[in-house]
């Protein structure tokens, strides 16, 4: 399949402390998007070193990611809000082009 | 000023700020899982020192004693001046540096002669908007108890608010006609006062955050209600107290906060006061540790607790007893599970907030005890629906008062029974109490798979270095409290089960250690059970120390007999035990035996002090229990059991260090700052308490919800019980494995080189101490305990 049969939207992509992840989503749902997904207890490197997992017994001292999909109109408030957080709390976010074959889904 | 309504980037911006503004006050738990968080969680990772300075001033409350407070403790001998030279030396660098000849009596002359000026709070008198936020929090988040119909449900919080108040007649009209003129949507009104306001961009933060400090309590149960069912967020809140400030003309200015830089002389100064005052306990704790030493062997029994610094007294008693070994594990068992207990409504979290349950377990009739299950489950039934409709006209405006009139003949003399009885009645099981009377079991196979509970079963083992020398019957003895009338009973009952009994958790560990496959698993992995080991599960009461083993039903009678004689040897312990407390409860007879006393504390509903908690906590101890076998310490530590030799690759330790250590430092926090400020992070006094549902309590009709412990958690007309004192962290490991996991877990980190904790592990001298610091390793010492020692308060 093509990309000509999908229709082109924002894809966000927000990289929180999982204590902040709830002020993400809040944000994310107020600016109209229609749904996100949350991966908790994400791993990796990054500015302030290496981020492991979920520890055993403790849910919260990690990373979550947060994805979400919006039409394009809706993607530079968004955006904007979520600048407006991340400027002070501890957090990356990624924008990139992506295109999805139920637009409906989305609107 | 323009009446233009804001765009949607301009609210999404505004509810940014609100969400950065509200994340430095702490969620709030509530009454029904009283959980103890560190009220300046938030502030964390800015350090003790600036979190003190900055954090608590920022909601109108002081971060540490004064300095007349630390004067008297030093005056009174409390704090010894040995100590506070030590610590002046220890804080002494830079533009502080103190000369290396200058006697301890010469340095603590010139600190004495120098003060520095605590950091300005923002003030806490309540004003008209804070009077009417208040009351709308109190409506809309327990809207059961309103006096007429809160359409929050419908509306959302702002909606239901804007849609009442502009048809307000104690509003003028000017007012209602302005909010009327408002968005419904929360943050979209947010936005637009905050520009008709002339609130610029740059201070918006500032005003968000001098609002929620007027009202810290609600803006705390609010950023819980936001966690957990998600029906009202905080800018809900500003919204309402913004629109409320717009339309009656009287805007807050910000809290005027000093520069960064200019509490610096006072932070470097409350340091040095705190840890001088630290000194003692602490110094109590380490001389009395025996690194290196050795275990007994062949006990009868081994008893695995819970590491509340209660279970300590109890461990210490029982062990005097006889062939007895105990350990200390976070009072969960290892069981993230929602429980449903038999006679329960709804199932309730019974692990540490940390966690998010990951399975459920309910309680279920033993085989053959369906009639037997039936009649508590009906009895208990019928008790709720009586007190349920003895409790109805409450909520009803004026019907109390003719509620009075008809049941007054019934109910008064019950109540003045109850007075002149005090404690001598029959106490009655609560719901959610597991039914230790009727012979049940916890399914566990509907909640995990065979590798779920043989992961489970390792995971317990592991972090509790329990891998071989298995004893004949281990018992998971979990905790709880039985007190009545008691707004504050779950902060009692066990913080690592959400602020519930342990019993359950307890019994679930038992459960899966005993399954015959998964003890095959276990052998497969290393760990090998004698076949003739019973794993068995009780509970403690802290409040009468009683002790209770379960499901003795299941048990031979060969098992059962033992297992009787472990229950009756730990219920003699509980008898010491007692009186050993008793002697520090306020009040307490010396006429009865100590444990009648206790238990009639326990059921007299006029009681405010049936047991001190954890008041007067101090260190948390992680370890084996050869280190503190021959310590008396005093119900102030908390005791995690550790081998560090049985656990190579650091993974118990991680875990015991990113959990059950954070969970003690909340406990200890709690404690701390309901101490050095009772108004501001205290609950007041539990006389004059008003409840609001499950949310928390006011302190009479209205106001702010009270954060943190009553009065009487902490404290006597006499003055304080608990020592607000941080928590000493004692850890033998490898120097290696902690700085691994220091450097690699946030939470370790923010705690260890934030100075919110002070660790230390045994140095390679014996008889020496080195502490964790950002710094690195450095020698740790407490002045010479025998000419030093700062008497202990009373």
């Amino acid at each position: 399949m093509s990309r000509d049969a999908l229709t082109r939207m924002t894809k966000i992509e927000i990289v929180a402390r999982t204590v902040d992840a709830d002020a993400v989503r809040r944000q994310i749902v107020a600016a109209g998007a229609t749904g996100y997904t949350s991966l908790p207890a994400v791993t990796g490197l990054g500015h302030h070193g290496a981020h492991e997992g979920r520890q055993l017994f403790n849910d919260r001292d990690a990373l979550t990611l947060i994805i979400t999909v919006v039409p394009d109109d809706r993607a530079d408030d968004l955006i904007d809000g979520l600048r407006s957080l991340l400027d002070l709390t501890a957090g990356v976010m990624f924008v990139s082009e992506t295109f999805v074959s139920r637009p409906h889904y989305f609107r | 000023m323009t009446d233009t309504v804001a765009s949607a980037r301009a609210a999404l911006r505004s509810r940014a700020r609100a969400e950065v503004a509200a994340s430095v006050i702490a969620p709030y738990y509530g009454l029904d899982a009283a959980i103890a968080v560190n009220p300046l969680l938030p502030a964390l990772s800015r350090g003790y020192s600036d979190a003190i300075a900055h954090a608590a001033p920022a909601v109108g409350a002081r971060g540490a004693l004064d300095e007349q407070q630390y004067r008297a403790l030093l005056d009174s001998g409390r704090i010894a001046a040995a100590d506070l030279a030590a610590a002046i030396r220890r804080r002494s660098s830079g533009g502080h540096a103190v000369a290396a000849h200058s006697t301890d009596s010469e340095l603590v002359e010139s600190f004495l002669a120098q003060s520095a000026p605590a950091p300005a709070a923002a003030p806490t008198e309540y004003g008209r908007v804070d009077e009417l936020v208040a009351r709308w929090c109190r409506a809309a988040l327990n809207p059961d108890g309103a006096a007429w119909p809160v359409p929050v449900a419908e509306l959302g919080f702002f909606g239901a608010w804007r849609a009442l108040a502009r048809h307000d007649a104690s509003l003028p009209r000017r007012a209602r006609r302005r909010i009327a003129g408002l968005p419904d949507v929360a943050d979209r009104a947010l936005a637009t006062i905050i520009d008709r306001l002339g609130v610029s961009e740059h201070d918006e933060l500032a005003y968000f955050r001098a609002g929620l400090a007027r009202l810290p309590g609600w803006a705390a149960y609010v950023n819980w209600r936001a966690m957990t069912s998600g029906d009202v967020d905080i800018v809900d809140v500003l919204a309402v107290r913004a629109a409320l400030e717009w339309a009656l003309d009287e805007p807050s200015s910000p809290h005027a906060t000093r520069g960064e830089g200019d509490d610096d002389e006072w932070s470097r100064r409350t340091l040095i006061w705190q840890e001088s005052f630290e000194a003692a306990p602490h110094r109590r704790v380490l001389e009395q540790l025996t690194p290196g030493a050795h275990a007994a062997a062949e006990p009868r029994a081994h008893l695995v607790f819970c590491i509340d610094p209660r279970s300590e007294g109890l461990r210490r008693h029982l062990e005097r007893r006889g062939s007895y070994d105990t350990s200390g594990f976070a009072g969960f068992f290892g069981i993230a599970a929602l429980v449903e207990p038999l006679a329960a409504m709804q199932p309730s979290a019974a692990c540490p907030v940390l966690l998010t349950p990951r399975y459920r377990v309910a309680e279920r009739p033993a085989p053959g005890a369906w009639r037997e299950a039936a009649r508590f489950v009906r009895a208990l039934s019928f008790e709720r629906a009586l007190r349920s409709s003895a409790k109805a006209p409450d909520s009803v405006p004026g019907a109390p008062l003719g509620w009075a009139e008809v049941t007054g003949w019934l109910l008064g003399p019950r109540s003045v029974a109850r007075s002149l009885l005090a404690g001598r009645t029959v106490r009655r099981a609560r719901p959610d109490d597991p039914a230790m009377s009727v012979h049940t079991l916890l399914d566990l196979d509907s909640a995990l798979t065979p590798d779920e509970q043989l992961e489970t079963a390792e995971v317990i083992l592991r972090t509790m270095g329990m891998v071989d020398s298995f004893a004949p019957y281990v018992v998971f003895l979990g905790h709880g409290t039985s007190t009545t009338n008691n707004a504050f009973r779950t902060a009692l009952d066990c913080g690592a089960c959400g602020g519930h009994r342990g019993a359950p958790n307890a019994r679930a560990a038992g459960t899966i250690l005993n399954t015959p496959a998964v003890r095959v698993g276990l052998r497969e992995r290393g760990i090998d059970i004698p076949e003739q080991t019973v794993f068995l599960a009780g509970e403690h009461d802290t409040a009468t120390d009683d002790v209770t083993l379960a499901d003795l039903h299941r048990l031979d009678p060969t098992q059962r007999a033992a297992a009787l004689q472990i229950e009756g040897d730990a219920r003699a312990a509980g008898r010491d035990l007692a009186a050993e407390r008793l002697l520090e409860l306020p009040g307490a007879p010396r006429t009865t035996s100590a444990s009648t006393a206790v238990a009639r504390r326990s059921r007299d509903w006029a009681q405010v002090y049936p047991e001190w908690g954890l008041a007067r906590n101090a260190a948390i101890v992680i370890g084996p229990r050869s280190l503190t076998a021959t310590a008396d310490l005093e119900r102030r530590v908390f005791l995690h059991s550790y081998e560090a030799k049985h656990d190579l690759n650091g993974t118990a330790l991680e875990t015991i260090l990113t959990a059950p250590l954070v969970v003690a430092h909340w406990i200890n926090a709690q404690y701390y700052f309901s101490a050095v400020d009772p108004v501001v992070f205290g609950a007041g006094s539990k006389t004059v308490h008003n409840l609001v549902a499950g949310a928390g309590v006011l302190s009479g009709p209205s106001g702010d919800l009270r954060l943190g412990l009553p009065w009487q958690s902490i404290g006597t007309r006499a003055g304080l019980h608990h020592e607000p004192v941080r928590l000493l962290v004692v850890v033998d490991a490898p120097r290696e494995r902690i700085d691994s996991i220091v450097s690699r877990a946030d939470i370790v980190g923010d705690l260890v080189h934030g100075e919110w904790v002070t660790l230390v592990r045994p140095a390679d001298e014996p008889g020496q101490w080195e502490r964790c610091t950002a710094a690195g390793w450095v020698s740790w010492s407490v002045p010479d305990a025998d000419k030093n020692r700062g008497k202990e308060a009373a």
